[in-house]
């Protein structure tokens, strides 16, 4: 098999319309998608960059929902090592690619790593403009009166945006982004990132970035608070840490415990705390 | 109560394939699939966008005739194929005959060829025919004969789209709106029966005004060509069975103030009259639009159209849902508590 | 018959007939294989009649081999479809010998015999094409 299973040719285009992305943060960039033996929705667009951009001297870590043995990071870990034969690690520090659904890793990553972020639904005008060709030209003219407008109804009924995670973000004062369904805790995380942040679209066949030291922040009215997921009070029932983004387990007994959410940092927690 | 949320699913998944294997797929050969579920066989090759009825049958095998998996498997096979080159253009009108008829004429040149076909068969399941015909009575002539629609064509009642200059291939680029006419047939060629019938048969039934005649359609081989690297001569490679359609709309008025029928065109590799004559229908919808009295036509939105109809991505999406969303969901559930608390702690 | 009829008609061949021209071929001249069997595709343009244009319906999946026969001059090729390896090497072969003057008469009496086996059954199946012909003349005298 082919190192990184993709055709030169196909890395190659990747690699082009990711430096593209780089030098226009949080432009969706166009790139002819290649059919993946991992299903589409799956964590292709990912997949893609990763592929593209992995080489012998990496180190990989794959994490699905904060889990590094979660079902489908194992999968792709499992792909991605089984065409390439690179080191993986659990840990933030040890890798120099991280990819990920859903989460970015508690610990804060450093220049020169970079995280790789699947995309299910990169176009965050969808909700509320469908036409693909009104998208790109509101984007082109930075109209996004209508995601306001949303805010708008949505904190006169309930007081706050109804989104929950994958909150519009802009970058870098030009484009909003939809910065995949990450939770609004981590949303800040973006905000002046060491790392480069690379967001793949495999079904919809975007590719976008947020280069390092890059702005980026939540929409949001300037008299409104934007409230994050909230575990204050809350430690986790396995490591102590608190302050993190938690899983709620609801137990037989009716009770609800916590344990945080990123497994890698759980672990490192329980280490320090035992050493 | 332990820790593990959703770690250890290694050894599940493979238990789990393990168990999908001996549960699902008995002994069939994929020779008895090619030879038996032929149209299962096209169906996969069309929407897997590759002609290869050996891979095709081995994929629903694999699949255990799950076709919308199966299409899947022969993208993905296809993605690890060097693409070698462009062959000859096939023009459906040099097809070798194997079924024609048209709806929109009784008597049209070369006749009206049923072929292989049960149309006309009283679907009753438990009723057994034993029809046989002495074929040694009928005649050996060969057919080609061109559309039924050519007359008109060359009479100049039919309207013509621009041609696009470069043909464009959405393997590779996908383009923005406004779509080439290429890349709009290339994706419903490659669409998925199913949801091209479904957004067809809206523009019958009041979303949309297509109501089309079948002018031509057509099922056959069509020989595929390549030249010889050493002779660069024209060398046939393969004979490839398709299907082809024409239908008509309705008369619509021209920019130079002429009044013309409208049309669309169907092909997809293999035996599949339904898709075919489906995206005829949606390339009329699509094109020919201006007169729509309907209430809102779905089917005259191209981006409705192109981004809803490929198998393999609504199917990976849809099935996606099935991973874990903890976090995601976590986040949501929040945002609920917040908006009770806001609407004066509501319980 | 051509250099360019062998590689479509040899793929109909008696399989049994073409390995054993494939054989005493290879034991008379060397053979040697610069590309082996490769699964490959070809992109398949259709002609669109509204506008005059072309677009793609897909891939056409073919096996290609590129073959020596004697001399390394003596360039053999061929492009089967669908995943046939072992085909498309005996016809590479098949095509290297025609081109450098080997067994030309063989090869040719296979693919003479291989088209009237082609014929043949062209005769049948158009025999049942034409038996569902709908005859309106014959209704009108009924």
């Amino acid at each position: 098999m082919r190192f990184a299973f993709l055709d030169e040719d196909a890395k190659k285009e990747i690699r082009r319309a990711t430096l593209k992305a780089i030098a226009i943060p949080g432009y969706q960039v166009s790139f002819a998608s290649r059919e993946l033996p991992i299903a589409r929705g799956w964590g292709t667009g990912g997949l893609q960059v990763t592929l593209s951009i992995i080489t012998q001297k990496d180190s990989l870590k794959v994490i699905d929902q904060g889990c590094d043995g979660s079902v489908n990071a194992v999968n792709i870990r499992n792909f991605i090592t089984s065409v390439t034969n690179v080191e993986t690690t659990n840990e933030v520090d040890k890798a120099s690619i991280i990819q990920s659904r859903h989460r970015i890793p508690e610990k804060q990553m450093q220049e020169g790593q970079v995280l790789v972020l699947q995309v299910p639904e990169p176009e965050v005008l969808t909700n509320v403009e469908a036409n693909a060709s009104k998208q790109k030209i509101m984007h082109a003219n930075s109209d996004y009166a209508k995601l306001w407008v949303l805010l708008y109804e949505d904190t006169s009924q309930f007081g706050d945006s109804r989104i929950g995670n994958r909150y519009p973000v802009m970058v870098n004062d030009r484009y909003v982004m939809d910065p995949s369904p990450i939770p609004k805790y981590d949303t800040l995380n973006l905000d002046n990132s060491k790392a480069l942040v690379l967001l793949g679209a495999g079904r919809e066949k975007k590719i976008y970035a947020v280069p390092p030291y890059t702005k980026v922040e939540p929409l949001k009215f300037d008299d409104r608070e934007f409230k994050v997921e909230d575990f204050s009070g809350q430690k986790c029932q396995r490591c102590g840490a608190s302050g993190v983004y938690m899983d709620e387990v609801h137990v037989d007994n009716g009770k609800t415990l916590y344990y945080c959410n990123d497994t890698s940092y759980c672990d490192e927690f329980l280490e320090s705390r035992n050493a | 109560m332990g820790y593990v949320a959703v770690k250890g699913g290694e050894e599940a998944i493979k238990n789990s394939l393990s168990f999908y294997d001996e549960e699902f797929k008995g002994d069939i050969k994929p020779k008895d699939i090619r030879e038996s579920l032929s149209f299962a066989v096209d169906k996969i090759m069309s929407e897997g966008s590759l002609y290869s009825k050996k891979l095709s049958s081995v994929a629903i095998k694999k699949s255990a005739g799950d076709l919308l998996n199966a299409a899947f498997f022969l993208r993905a096979h296809r993605s690890s194929c060097a693409r070698v080159g462009m062959a000859k253009t096939i023009n459906t009108d040099d097809m070798r005959i194997i079924r024609r008829v048209s709806s929109a004429f009784k008597d049209i040149q070369g006749g009206q060829i049923l072929g292989p076909s049960n149309d006309y068969e009283v679907k009753l399941i438990l009723k057994k025919v034993a029809n046989k015909t002495i074929w040694s009575e009928f005649i050996s002539d060969d057919i080609f004969v061109e559309s039924a629609l050519k007359p008109l064509r060359n009479k100049g009642l039919i309207k013509e789209l621009k041609k696009d200059r470069e043909i464009a291939d959405i393997t590779r680029i996908f383009p923005n709106s406004p779509y080439p006419r290429s890349a709009v047939l290339q994706i419903m060629s490659r669409g998925e029966g199913g949801s091209m019938l479904a957004f067809a048969y809206t523009t019958m039934r009041g979303y949309g005004d297509v109501h089309p005649t079948i002018g031509d359609l057509r099922i056959g081989k069509c020989d595929v060509k390549f030249t010889h690297p050493f002779t660069s001569k024209e060398v046939k490679i393969a004979e490839i069975e398709s299907t082809s359609c024409e239908a008509v709309g309705t008369l619509e008025k021209q920019e130079d103030g002429s009044t013309k029928l409208t049309t669309g065109y169907g092909f997809c590799f293999g035996f599949n009259e339904t898709k075919a004559i489906s995206m005829a229908i949606l390339d009329i919808s699509l094109y020919s639009s201006s007169h729509s009295i309907g209430s809102g036509s779905i089917a005259s939105d191209f981006d409705m159209i192109l981004h809803h109809i490929d198998g393999v991505e609504s199917m990976g999406f849809t099935n996606h849902y099935k991973l874990p969303h903890y976090v995601t969901f976590q986040s949501n559930l929040q945002v609920l508590m917040n908006a009770k608390e806001h609407n004066g702690g509501e319980k | 018959m051509k250099r360019e009829d062998i590689n479509f008609m040899l793929q109909k061949a008696d399989r049994d007939s073409l390995r054993d021209l494939y054989k005493s071929i290879k034991n008379k001249h060397s053979v040697e294989i610069l590309q082996s069997p490769t699964a490959q595709t070809l992109l398949q343009p259709i002609k669109d009649p509204i506008s005059g244009g072309e677009f793609y319906a897909g891939e056409v999946l073919v096996t290609t081999t590129i073959v020596s026969v004697g001399d390394r001059q003596n360039k053999g090729w061929a492009m089967v479809q669908d995943d046939e390896e072992q085909l498309s090497l005996y016809v590479s072969v098949c095509d290297g010998a025609f081109g450098a003057g080997y067994f030309v008469d063989e090869i040719e009496s296979l693919m003479k015999q291989t088209q009237l086996e082609l014929e043949k059954h062209q005769i049948k199946i158009n025999r049942k094409i034409n038996s569902t012909k709908v005859s309106f003349d014959l209704m009108q005298e009924s």
